[in-house]
């Protein structure tokens, strides 16, 4: 009786098996291809990072020597390394909140405030993130120059316009500008879908009781968009974090190196073939992405 | 039970992957960047050449080179050619790329002097020396691309810089061809009389304003490295000297800091703000594209000595060069293609079809390019000219040098702090000898 296992949990077992094959067989594909093209560098890059990997191992990368954490040693004492994460650090600190508090206006705005051609200005406002970043770098660069047309409209009102790329202090606002400009679209979208469901019976209760429109804004609306909130400064942070396009295109960095950005600054170190010791930049911004990530969680999560 | 299971298989793959690494027992310590010869480099048949070879071309030349092959391929009926034009953006990872996956091509052109820098990870064929003759080329190119003495690229076209000036306002103010440095400052600054917002541009940041300063260096007597490319030379009077004159122009509001990219100076140039620029010969094409018709103010003039004297001073050459790949199915061919294109005949032929200039010594006695005016400046620059050192760092350095070189130029630093800095930079980069 013992060695016979009862028919109905074999048959139960054998369904089991079946599912869990149809499973990995929907999810195999991606899977693979997962493992190939993004798991496979992440994992060859960090062992990158502790090995002496320069240009000329390219056609033989497993013949070098392990050298611990030299890398991130030497990242440490390389002052161009240093100061380049000071901008990325400012580049975020300054421009996710911008970016975050314009959407999230001009999300309201959208949503509340304009009734007429309203999807024009929702399509308005999301054209600049799918633009080309080089078209725009190009006529942004135009219109910066000294004599362009920004200080044109500046002269206009009697103000001569300083010559907003050349200038070490100013270079990074416009940057951030621009980049505000651009990603705004994203979030816009994030919250105009989160504002719809924003409890309607909350706001009005609220306004019969006498709430002033920024009162009913900060008590209800705010809190209930939380997680969504949460997820757009996520997203943004983790992007601008890693921005590179734009002082590629406007300003390579310069002037003396006030844009140079860490994934800029990474990029160039492996254009030079210093494989391991790009690598091992890569990793920093990686912890420090994910330092980030959790102040954003630990801050913006919802009490319940 | 399954997560320790997991846990304790990916320890032991990682350190079984890193046991695996580690440079080989027979090597020296140090990464070697030397690279021994492949023995067949030297034994190439180009008599009677077949099979399919691949080439990459950049940019311009990518696209106008399969003109110019249907000629290899009437006389050399069994190869099949595949041009593949790449730009010029990102080139040096493409290359790289795929030199590491063992997907390169089997002739390529690069940009000089890279060859330098992509010899050593051993991917590139070095040149039969019997079969191509350095002497033939200018030699600055040529040398450009020695490593511990083994060539690994020929040259292909020439690219020097001279000085573009408008005619016009020159004439205007009366002023003669510059003889020294002193001359050439007086030249521009007269040209901004004579109504130009510039009197010179001069790039004041990043992005290679090392190789207009090179130059002057070489004109005030110095270089970048000593004869055996071992250390950098630039802590000396010749190379403060150079940058306190870049600097000069700056402090004496003949060039100002904004950056302009090629086709941005071009069209200022036509309208009279720009009084001169320093460039290469495609500008000959693009001046004369934004002047348009009738337009024919434009005059080029070589670079000045340092005090004065006959000749012109040094110049820059670059251009392109032509590298082979060690992976090559197809050596004999590869070879046979480059030595054909750097022939006089052909060269003369490729500078009608594209305007690129010969490397090639002989082919300038050609009168297509010894009559034509501006050309010729070109020609007589030549009479002048140094290439960068062939030394794998090549690129790395030139950066830092941007960047001091930028200080200098908004006065953060003086010209001999600056190039004490570039000295120091320079050294810890090392030439990777």
């Amino acid at each position: 009786m013992s060695d016979i296992a009862p028919p109905r949990r074999r048959a139960a077992r054998r369904r089991e098996i079946r599912t869990t094959l149809i499973a990995w067989g929907f999810a195999l594909p991606f899977t693979v291809l997962f493992a190939v093209f993004m798991a496979w560098p992440v994992a060859q890059s960090l062992v990158m990072s502790v090995t002496d990997m320069g240009i000329a191992d390219l056609r033989t990368p497993f013949a070098v020597d392990f050298v611990g954490l030299d890398n991130f040693v030497a990242l440490f004492h390389d002052e161009r390394f240093l100061h380049s994460l000071t901008n990325t650090a400012y580049f975020v600190v300054v421009g996710v909140p911008l970016t975050i508090v314009g959407a999230l206006a001009v999300a309201t705005g959208v949503n509340s405030g304009i009734t007429r051609l309203r999807t024009m200005f929702r399509v308005g406002f999301y054209i600049p993130v799918v633009t080309s970043i080089i078209a725009v770098a190009t006529i942004w660069r135009f219109m910066l120059q000294p004599d362009g047309i920004l200080n044109q409209l500046l002269g206009e009102v009697g103000i001569t316009g300083p010559a907003w790329l050349q200038s070490t202090s100013l270079a990074m606002p416009v940057i951030i500008v621009m980049a505000a400009w651009r990603n705004m679209g994203t979030v816009m979208v994030i919250f105009l879908a989160a504002l719809q469901g924003v409890p309607r019976d909350h706001l009005e209760a609220a306004m019969v009781d006498g709430a002033s429109t920024w009162q009913r804004f900060r008590h209800i609306t705010l809190p209930a968009l939380r997680p969504v909130m949460l997820f757009a400064c996520v997203i943004t942070g983790v992007s601008y974090l890693q921005f590179f396009e734009e002082p590629y295109v406007m300003t390579q960095g310069g002037p003396l190196d006030a844009t140079l950005s860490t994934t800029y600054y990474t990029f160039s170190q492996f254009g030079f073939g210093h494989y391991s010791y790009a690598s091992a930049a890569s990793y920093v911004l990686f912890v420090a992405i994910l330092a980030l990530t959790v102040l954003q969680f630990r801050l913006l999560r919802s009490e319940d | 039970m399954h997560r320790r299971t997991a846990a304790t298989s990916v320890i032991v793959v990682a350190a079984l992957a890193l046991a695996g690494c580690g440079r080989s027992e027979t090597t020296t310590t140090e990464p070697s960047t030397s690279v021994e010869p492949s023995s067949t480099a030297a034994v190439v048949e180009t008599d009677s050449i077949e099979g399919p070879l691949e080439v990459w071309a950049i940019g311009n030349e990518g696209e106008l080179l399969p003109d110019l092959l249907t000629e290899f391929e009437e006389t050399n009926p069994d190869v099949d050619v595949t041009v593949t034009a790449i730009p010029w953006e990102g080139y040096q990872d493409k290359l790289r790329t795929a030199v590491a996956g063992g997907q390169a091509p089997d002739v390529s052109m690069v940009g000089n002097p890279y060859a330098a820098v992509l010899a050593p990870t051993g991917g590139l064929d070095p040149v039969p020396t019997d079969l191509i003759a350095g002497d033939d080329f200018f030699e600055g190119s040529w040398d450009a691309s020695i490593i511990d003495g083994i060539s690994y690229a020929v040259p292909w076209y020439i690219d020097t810089r001279v000085i573009y000036y408008r005619t016009d306002l020159a004439e205007e103010a009366g002023l003669d061809q510059p003889t020294s440095w002193t001359e050439l400052q007086d030249f521009t600054a007269g040209l901004q009389d004579a109504g130009a917002e510039l009197g010179m541009y001069l790039q004041p940041s990043g992005n290679r304003n090392s190789l207009t300063l090179l130059p002057m260096v070489w004109q005030a007597g110095g270089d970048l490295v000593n004869e055996d490319k071992t250390e950098f030379t630039i802590d000396t009077d010749a190379w403060a000297d150079a940058i306190a004159y870049y600097v000069s122009y700056f402090d004496q509001e003949i060039s100002d800091l904004t950056y302009m990219q090629t086709g941005e100076y071009e069209p200022r140039f036509v309208n009279g703000d720009v009084g001169s620029f320093v460039s290469g010969p495609f500008d000959v094409a693009m001046v004369r594209e934004q002047g348009g018709e009738g337009f024919d103010d434009v005059g080029l003039m070589t670079w000045p000595q340092q005090d004065g004297g006959d000749g012109p001073g040094t110049g820059y050459v670059g251009g392109g060069d032509l590298v082979v790949f060690e992976d090559t199915d197809n050596r004999d061919a590869a070879w046979g293609l480059v030595q054909w294109l750097t022939e006089p005949e052909t060269q003369v032929e490729w500078f009608e079809l594209s305007g690129d200039l010969p490397s090639n010594q002989a082919a300038w006695d050609d009168p297509a390019l010894a009559d034509d005016e501006l050309v010729s400046v070109f020609g007589d620059q030549m009479d002048n000219a140094q290439a960068l050192p062939g030394i794998a760092t090549i690129s790395e350095v030139l950066t830092a040098i941007d960047l001091e070189l930028e200080k200098a130029v908004r006065g953060v630093v003086t010209p001999e702090e600056a190039a004490a800095a570039m000295q120091e930079e320079a050294t810890s980069i090392g030439t990777g000898a």
